[in-house]
């Protein structure tokens, strides 16, 4: 048999543009089931991860997946606003140990603002359980202090002590800044992998002062009110975009989730994140289905490309074959050569497929944080991504056997010279 | 006495499959080759020259008598492929070399699925490839190359040092001069027997080249050893 692996491989370098080619089909189909298994793991990973440790997110009645895309994403369309009351209120229930109010609407040249209050820093669980920490200087306290999330620093190269004008909305428009009222970046946060790196926290006092002297999304004509001015004012907010809730008890959770649904002042509703978010997958889900299913069809493609390529090879190897039975090559060892060919072709591929998603899924990811504030996990080979290997492998071994079966049949019935 | 006999049939019947019907099938009702006894069996093409040494080979089973290659006659497939591996060196009409390979390799092609090959051609198997190549005149300059780069009678001297590498009590020759002209031939022939000879190997040699009958020391018509199943001219296929 080591002869045959040899012999196997010397006559397969003899026809290697060939089958350069079939290697090629495989490498493609190997890319493809790989990052979309792993771009759909490591999506949902760094989903969950976000909302790690938030037991409910309250918001103004709606569609509960737009809200938790919007409140802890900042993904989508903007939901309705809760008032700061009913948030005081809820804040207080006996059944809370924490609270974190969420406002949102504002952006720092493309990355959203978030205003918030210190208990963000307390309580906000990222990864798996951990607090946020800071790479430098410390959490804001100043109506006009930001604190910036890793990347917006490394993007935009900023470090404390950085003045910095937000504008009004998620996109820049002209005449829509709020430049009359620069903050202070005086807090870079750690990386964490979740869109918290994307964001830029200012206190809730902050948000409402850039406000004062706007109305309906557009400065009020006339009316100017200064940055030291607005200190004077009274910058308690009037209402907030949501609230993540943390229990002192997660079994309180559904009674919480009443107590918000029966809250008297306005319709609220409060989300269940790990809920959501199967909501979301299931909604995703049609699509992960049709993505993964194209990548099948590829795999599919290329064992037939493999099968078709060596089928043909086949008739142009008959005098090979013809010599091999001639010095005592079996049909079985016919059969092995064919087969081995095979398997190597189906083996290469899947090699390389794994080697260039390791080298791809890093440029993915960095593309899908620019665009989408996603990061991707760097390639790890789980169980569903080894199960799909081994049913390649599986595809391209059964494929390969059929040329393999045919040649033994050939060299069964062939006689001294082929036949041709 | 019985191994003096290098090839002994008896009462052998074969068909392809579907040809029965069309009463095309072989019969061999005797034959025998000893030791030394260089066999010139001649007959026009299509008759099934090829296929009675396919059989001999044991590449195929016949449906009826015996077929024994000194003394052994055995029934599976494995022990008939194990038996042309280690008694039989062949030689094709053309193409006898794999492109892949080079000359060297070629010839050392014979012992890769023989154990008994290997043994008889010494500790050093390049050595007697080489012993081998040098006696059929192929220059040393030669034996890296691809077989692709040799003339067609070069490839053939090539597959005589592979049919007789290891030893081989038996050479079967399907039309070996086919693709050669006639001086060609002829050299071929020579060194074919005179090497055959040196090695202890017995030659039968299939062709329709009457010319070559001369030069062994025994000559055959196919039409006399065959009885085809309608008598005389069917026997032979189609071509």
């Amino acid at each position: 048999m080591p002869g045959i692996l040899s012999l196997a491989l010397r006559s397969a370098w003899n026809r290697r543009t060939t089958l350069a080619f079939i290697v090629a089909a495989m490498v493609l189909a190997t890319i493809l089931l790989l990052s979309v298994t792993q771009a759909r793991r490591s999506l949902h990973e760094s989903f969950s991860q976000a909302v790690n440790g938030t037991d409910l997110i309250v918001g103004a009645r709606g569609s509960n997946v737009q809200l938790l895309l919007y409140a802890v994403f900042h993904i989508g369309d903007a939901t309705q606003n809760m008032s700061w009351a009913s948030a005081q209120k809820l804040a207080r229930h006996p059944a809370v140990a924490w609270s974190i109010p969420l406002s949102l609407g504002d952006s720092h040249r493309g990355f959203p603002v978030l205003a918030t209050s210190q208990a963000y820093f307390e309580h906000l669980q990222v990864g798996h359980g951990e607090l946020l920490q800071f790479s430098q200087g410390r959490m804001f306290n100043d109506v006009y202090d930001a604190v910036i999330g890793s990347e917006v620093a490394q993007r935009l190269g900023y470090a404390v002590g950085q003045r910095i004008t937000l504008t009004h909305g998620a996109v820049a428009m002209p005449g829509a800044a709020h430049a009359d009222k620069p903050f202070r970046v005086v807090g870079v946060l750690a990386p964490t992998g979740t869109p918290v790196d994307r964001t830029v926290h200012i206190t809730l006092a902050g948000m409402e002062a850039i406000h004062l002297d706007w109305q309906a999304g557009a400065p009020l004509p006339g009316m100017h009110i200064s940055a030291e001015a607005a200190r004077r004012f009274d910058l308690t907010p009037k209402t907030i975009t949501a609230q993540l809730l943390g229990l002192k008890r997660r079994s309180d959770v559904f009674a919480m989730q009443r107590a918000v649904a029966d809250e008297a002042a306005e319709p609220l509703m409060g989300v269940l994140p790990g809920v959501t978010l199967d909501q979301l997958w299931e909604l995703a889900g049609r699509g992960e289905q049709v993505l993964m299913g194209l990548a099948w069809v590829v795999a599919v493609a290329g064992i037939a490309g493999m099968v078709a390529t060596l089928l043909a090879s086949l008739q142009a190897r008959r005098r090979e074959l013809a010599i091999l039975r001639a010095v005592g090559a079996g049909p079985w060892e016919i059969l092995a050569l064919l087969g081995l060919e095979g398997l190597g072709v189906t083996l290469a591929g899947m090699l390389l497929g794994v080697l260039l998603t390791a080298s791809l899924l890093p440029l993915m990811s960095a593309w899908l944080e620019v665009h989408y504030g996603i990061s991707l996990a760097g390639l790890s080979l789980d169980v569903t991504s080894v199960t799909m290997l081994a049913l390649l492998l599986a595809g391209g071994v059964l494929g390969s056997l059929i040329p393999g079966v045919c040649a033994w049949r050939m060299s069964l019935s062939e006689g001294l010279a082929p036949r041709v | 006495m019985t191994e003096e006999v290098v090839i002994r049939i008896e009462g052998l019947r074969f068909a392809w499959p579907g040809q029965a019907q069309e009463g095309g099938a072989l019969a061999v009702p005797a034959f025998s080759l000893r030791r030394g006894e260089h066999t010139f069996l001649q007959g026009p093409s299509g008759c099934g020259k090829s296929t009675l040494l396919g059989l001999i080979a044991g590449l195929q089973q016949p449906q009826a008598g015996r077929i024994e290659v000194l003394g052994q006659a055995p029934q599976s497939m494995a022990g008939r492929d194990r038996l042309r591996a280690e008694l039989m060196g062949i030689v094709f009409q053309q193409f006898n070399l794999l492109p892949y390979l080079s000359v060297m390799d070629n010839v050392l092609l014979a012992a890769r699925f023989s154990t008994a090959r290997r043994l008889h051609a010494g500790a050093d198997l390049r050595a007697e490839a080489a012993r081998l190549l040098t006696r059929l005149s192929l220059a040393e300059s030669l034996w890296r190359k691809s077989a692709l780069h040799l003339s067609v009678g070069q490839q053939q001297r090539v597959a005589i040092a592979r049919a007789l590498f290891g030893r081989p009590p038996l050479v079967l020759a399907d039309e070996p001069t086919s693709a050669l002209d006639t001086a060609n031939a002829q050299i071929f022939v020579d060194m074919l027997l005179e090497e055959a000879d040196a090695d202890g190997a017995t030659v039968l040699m299939v062709s329709h080249a009457q010319e070559l009958a001369q030069y062994f020391r025994r000559t055959l018509d196919f039409a006399s050893l065959v009885q085809g199943e309608g008598g005389g001219e069917a026997a032979c296929r189609e071509s």
